[in-house]
């Protein structure tokens, strides 16, 4: 099912119109929004929305967290290998120093 | 009465099938109103749940009439590897220490409910929320 999301910057207000199906000039009367309200439909149940420099916009909510999740792994990694080069240590003496550590 | 049972009711008294959907909340956003429109009937109460995006240790269940509400809420970023009870907002945020976002249910309305969003600190990401209304 899509959705219609209103922006009205002007006064803070955030209509979310969960049918995607109601009349757009009528929704914007019956809440009192701003002439200049932004509207964007999102029909893909993955997406959501964001506001960004005062514009509204669609991003992948789901990429987005397997992004955030791919970049702390790939930071973690990065610090682990740095480690093990300073101190010289094999991945089993590495492993016995996390499980030493708690 | 039974709650989206269309056979045993007088369709006078008929109560419709609960409405599920979703919406979202841009936490970077300035305090303000969020409506939820387009359910098909004024609410009683509705259950919510929501996630933050990106990836973080916040997460709400909770509900709300249209006088109170209660949540269960991750408080991990506050304090490690802890939950809480609010109980006053059916939506809370906490996805930095020391900051939140939190969602009142401020209005049944005739087509929907409205959420007033507001923040302590600067919360980051989006408040990802489900809910479930029912009549």
């Amino acid at each position: 099912m899509s959705q219609k999301i209103y922006y009205d910057a002007v006064n803070n207000k955030e209509v979310v119109d969960v049918s995607g199906a109601k009349d757009q000039a009528a929704l914007i009367a019956e809440f009192g929004l701003d002439a200049g309200t932004q509207v964007l439909e999102i029909t893909n149940p993955d997406f959501a929305h964001e506001v960004v420099g005062g514009t509204l916009q669609s991003f992948d909510a789901k990429q987005r967290g397997i992004d955030a999740a791919t970049a702390r792994e790939t930071a973690r990694a990065g610090k682990e290998t740095a480690v093990k080069a300073k101190l010289g240590l094999t991945d089993q003496d590495f492993d016995d120093l996390k499980e030493a550590l708690g | 009465m039974q709650v989206g049972d269309l056979t045993k009711q007088d369709a006078s008294v008929q109560l419709p099938v609960p409405f599920i959907g979703s919406f979202n909340r841009d936490n970077t956003v300035a305090d303000g109103t969020q409506a939820v429109t387009g359910v098909g009937f004024t609410p009683s109460y509705v259950l919510f749940f929501s996630a933050t995006a990106p990836v973080s240790v916040s997460g709400t269940i909770g509900f709300a009439t249209a006088t109170t509400g209660r949540s269960f809420f991750s408080n991990h970023a506050n304090s490690a590897d802890t939950f809480n009870l609010d109980d006053d907002s059916p939506l809370r945020t906490v996805n930095v220490a020391a900051t939140t976002n939190e969602g009142d249910l401020t209005s049944m309305d005739a087509d929907g409910f409205t959420i007033t969003w507001t923040k302590v600190g600067a919360p980051t990401g989006t408040t990802l929320c489900r809910f479930m209304a029912v009549k």
